[in-house]
């Protein structure tokens, strides 16, 4: 598992082979030992709360990042600051896809059932179901769009966990979605 | 509800192949389609006597309310009535995806054809699995199986990139996705349906 660091001083990192520039108050998943490197330099705290009530993911609607990404009127991202972001090409498909979709979700990984990572799910007579990545989502703001939201929020506040939140969502509302392919900085 | 499974095995091989199906699925009825149904794509019969085409019109040969469509080279080794349950709650359609994924998805598609399919899509999908499907029987999910049989006549062959493109081209689907082990070719604990790829590889030939 990485481990999730908030960053107290800005810095200039390789980060999954990317020159990454990071502000303080940034946060990102590094593997383990770079997360102690960072940590015995002071550049960062390690984050324990990012699964706590008080941080779900962050709407935004306006583009983020790249400058060019345009997103339609009627989508929001539901996106957790200083995660890292699906490649472009699925960012922009997602910006035609969500115009008919409810929800377009990224698999968190491949292999992986909720069974595995011990989120339960009471509603639901399998737990044998993918895990979606709870940092990037992006949903149309109509009725479906907006009560999968305001029903993964209540998960969240209700348990504290982000990823069991969304997939209780996911399939107590039950919306038309979209399924991106997993990516490494997914996992 | 009326619930069931269904498959498609034409050819010895197959027939083999649907005889260890049989003997997995317990008191859950079973249809098998053997023979071709010569009035499923009149007046063309003949021509469209393919077992693959009859896969794509599961959904006119299912005599159930919810089905589970398995290719004949599966065993079933779980519980599968949680997918018939969550056909009960709503969904459309519920399914798996397959091992291989990114540069590796479409792997035994042609070039033409994949490309195609990237380029309508506009992105590297998430490569779904048909082999197992749980779908109910609503105007959508027919609309989706319309949309996957005229998509598979446009190339033939392997049918995973037209239910793609079927998806992308019918119109909306709840289609819940399901974790690996209901569609896997690794035999575990959680297995709930084993896909043995290529066991009844003669069928239809």
């Amino acid at each position: 598992m990485p481990t999730h660091v908030e960053f107290i001083r800005g810095m200039t990192l390789n980060y999954e082979g990317r020159q990454v520039s990071v502000r303080p108050g940034d946060r990102l998943h590094v593997d383990n030992s770079l997360a102690a490197r960072l940590k015995r330099t002071g550049n960062v705290r390690l984050v324990t709360d990012d699964l706590a009530p008080s941080e779900p993911a962050v709407e935004y609607r306006a583009p983020i990042k790249t400058s060019w990404l345009d997103w339609p009127e009627n989508a929001a991202m539901m996106w957790t600051p200083g995660t890292p972001l699906p490649p472009n090409d699925q960012l922009v498909a997602a910006q035609g896809i969500i115009q008919s979709y409810d929800v377009v979700l990224w698999l968190q990984d491949y292999e992986h059932v909720a069974r595995d990572l011990n989120i339960r799910l009471p509603d639901l007579p399998t737990d044998l179901v993918p895990v979606f990545y709870p940092h990037f989502v992006v949903v149309q703001l109509n009725e479906w769009g907006q009560e999968l939201v305001a029903y993964w929020r209540q998960q969240v506040a209700e348990h504290g966990n982000l990823t069991a939140g969304l997939l209780a969502a996911y399939w107590h509302i039950k919306p038309i979605a979209a399924y991106m392919p997993a990516w490494g900085g997914a996992k | 509800m009326s619930y069931g499974i269904i498959t498609v095995a034409f050819g010895q091989a197959a027939q083999v192949s649907v005889q260890r199906l049989k003997r997995s699925v317990g008191d859950i009825p079973l249809e098998v389609i053997d023979q071709p149904c010569h009035d499923l794509y009149p007046p063309y019969s003949d021509e469209f006597n393919n077992w693959q085409l009859h896969k794509l019109a599961v959904d006119r040969l299912s005599p159930f309310e919810y089905t589970l469509y398995l290719d004949a080279d599966t065993v079933v080794q779980g519980d599968v009535m949680a997918g018939f349950e969550l056909l009960d709650q709503g969904w459309d359609v519920l399914m798996s995806f397959s091992e291989k994924q990114g540069g590796r998805a479409m792997w035994h598609i042609g070039p033409e054809e994949r490309d195609y399919t990237v380029q309508l899509l506009r992105h590297q999908p998430l490569q779904l699995q048909a082999g197992v499907l749980f779908f109910a029987k609503n105007p959508a999910v027919t609309a989706l199986f319309a949309a996957w049989r005229h998509e598979w006549m446009c190339y033939g062959g392997k049918d995973q990139a037209a239910f793609l493109r079927a998806l992308h081209n019918s119109g909306p689907v709840r289609l819940g996705l399901l974790g690996r082990p209901w569609n896997t070719s690794k035999s575990d604990a959680q297995t709930q349906v084993l896909h043995r790829f290529g066991a009844a590889r003669m069928v239809g030939r």
